[in-house]
């Protein structure tokens, strides 16, 4: 079949939808991770731990498939070896992601003693540094993965200890949640320092927030403040816009997350447990991102994304601030190809604006 | 106060104990039932197991979280260390058993745990293989255990695609037990898309999922 003829090129397209102008057609940010770095012949680590690879790759499976990609680079459970802790690649048939091996924190004594690492060498920095320098040298936005100080907290001491720590010891829980602040905060402001803030948009996710495990009042007191500071200084830093990935169920969390500044606009990626229509009631001025099921893509038939892709084209093109279809969460790495090529043509089909 | 009434004040303490998450209170009322020579079988089941029941009705509700969830669950624990020695054998002989663990390539384990403690406080034998767990041992423990239920669980969807594969390994296994699955990525759809007897959405609802299915084997 034959794609529309496109009026403008992805990054005109996603430059006009950020300075809030008129644009062709809605465009889709993959959320690719391993599934780019798998699209060209290399490995999902190689996403993780080779940023040239994991560059080359984004690139590559965004041109192929006429992609609007902020080129997404960073993982969930960072923190944790920033601190002190141990990760492990992702190897094997069905790993996805770095996992923790270590918690840095394992006591309260190991919080009171808690200081924060030298930034350009900690961890994964250096891998962020290298992406950053290969993205500044080439055209388009990307997007690096600080993540939400609540999510940060979890990878430092397990998410099961923090949820300890939020009701018997809430003290312990805020001094750890501080100083995961103050060190998201310093990274953003050193790449801030090193490479501007034009082409970087900085990616906050917090999937531990998720309604799931917390409840909206502890959202609330332990995650809400401390990503509203985190977002206040990227803003004051001169980004200008921000992509919250609201990860997993959190829709008794929407209202307190509508208080966070997101930036002009802001981009708020929805996952696919909350209505595209909520998102937009509490986000009215911003970007809304989502949410086609990442489980439908991986394991539905060609049929069931092409519906699915409709109805979020339906529902998002409404948003008042500007719509990006995109998968509720991360691209499933092993997704048919076919159903990703799916997804285009349902925009093709449905996403114009005339 | 008469010998009942203590009997059933210290059962129905237990359980609000659990319930508040109060490990202190658990550990002294425990100390009484072994004191006042209390059917312990008793003690676990209308009280500890119980408290643990409602606190899992609360999470279906809304009204618990996880952080509730793991403080009533240490108090469940802390309850069963003390008491389980003293249950008498025979009775620990018609336990349904369970199999547990988190795929290969996996490593997130909390709904998996408060799967383990549902069924614990459901009265079952749990035996959990934890995290990361190579898909062939699942297998081998089931022909060791001989499990009713094995229950599989997945947070990614790359981990997702390890469950199909489990699942035929357990399938060929003798005997093959009954298998249900959970975790973020899945559904009841792809659940019965990968033959698995039965999806649970959440750790509460496990046990009744596994009770259904048992149901539904005998009386087919």
């Amino acid at each position: 079949m034959l794609f529309k003829e496109e009026r403008m090129s992805s990054e005109q397209r996603l430059s006009s939808l950020l300075n809030r102008r008129a644009i062709d057609r809605i465009p889709f940010f993959s959320f690719s991770q391993g599934f780019a770095t798998l699209n060209v012949g290399y490995s999902i680590a190689d996403y993780y731990n080779n940023p040239q690879k994991s560059f080359y790759a984004l690139k590559a499976t965004a041109d192929q498939y006429n992609f609007a990609d902020f080129s997404l680079f960073g993982y969930a459970s960072f923190g944790a070896w920033e601190f002190g802790g141990k990760i492990s690649w992702p190897e094997g048939e069905y790993s996805q992601a770095p996992a923790i091996k270590h918690f840095p924190i394992e006591s309260e004594d190991d919080v009171h003693k808690l200081k924060l690492p030298e930034i350009e060498h900690a961890g994964f920095i250096p891998y962020f540094i290298r992406f950053a320098e290969l993205h500044e040298l080439s055209s388009g936005y990307y997007t690096l993965g600080i993540e939400a100080p609540f999510v940060g907290a979890g990878n430092l001491c397990s998410v099961t200890r923090l949820c300890r720590w939020i009701l018997k010891k809430p003290d312990i829980a805020h001094k750890l949640l501080a100083v995961m602040t103050d060190f998201k905060i310093e990274l953003v402001r050193y790449l801030a320092k090193r490479f501007g803030t034009t082409k970087m948009i900085p990616w906050v996710g917090d999937a531990t927030a998720s309604n799931v495990i917390v409840s909206p009042e502890m959202f609330a007191e332990f995650a809400m403040p401390y990503t509203k500071k985190l977002h206040e200084s990227i803003l004051n830093l001169g980004y200008r816009h921000i992509i919250a990935h609201i990860c997993g169920e959190q829709n008794k969390n929407y209202p307190y997350w509508a208080t966070i500044p997101m930036g002009d606009p802001g981009i708020i990626s929805v996952s696919q447990e909350v209505d595209l229509e909520t998102a937009m009631k509490y986000f009215p001025n911003d970007i809304i991102m989502g949410n086609i099921p990442p489980s439908i893509i991986q394991a539905g038939t060609a049929e069931q994304v092409y519906e699915q892709t409709r109805i979020c084209l339906q529902k998002g093109r409404k948003a008042p601030g500007g719509f990006m279809l995109a998968p509720g969460c991360e691209l499933p790495a092993k997704a048919p190809p076919y159903n990703i090529w799916t997804i285009m043509r349902a925009i093709n089909d449905f996403g114009w604006y005339s | 106060m008469n010998c009942e009434q203590e009997k059933e004040e210290i059962t129905s303490g237990l359980a609000e104990a659990v319930l508040n998450m109060d490990e202190k209170r658990v550990v002294e009322l425990c100390k009484k039932v072994l004191e006042k020579g209390i059917d312990v079988y008793t003690a676990i089941t209308s009280g500890l197991t119980e408290g643990m029941t409602i606190s899992g009705e609360r999470y279906n509700k809304g009204q618990y979280f996880v952080p509730q969830l793991i403080l009533c669950s240490d108090a469940l624990y802390t309850g069963l260390d003390i008491l389980t020695p003293h249950l008498k054998t025979q009775r620990n002989a018609v336990k349904r058993k369970l199999i547990i663990g988190v795929v290969e390539g996996d490593v997130h384990d909390i709904g998996k745990n408060l799967v383990k403690v549902m069924f614990t406080a459901a009265g079952w034998e749990v035996y959990d293989l934890g995290c990361d767990v190579k898909l062939e041992r699942f297998g081998e423990e089931q022909r060791k255990i001989k499990a009713d239920i094995v229950g599989l669980s997945a947070l990614m969807t790359t981990s997702m695609l390890a469950i199909p594969k489990a699942i035929d390994i357990l399938r060929r296994s003798e005997p093959a037990p009954a298998i249900i699955v959970g975790g973020a990525p899945l559904s009841d759809q792809i659940a019965k898309q990968y033959r698995a007897d039965g999806y649970a959405k959440n750790a509460v609802v496990a046990t009744r999922v596994a009770e259904k299915i048992l149901k539904n084997k005998v009386s087919q």
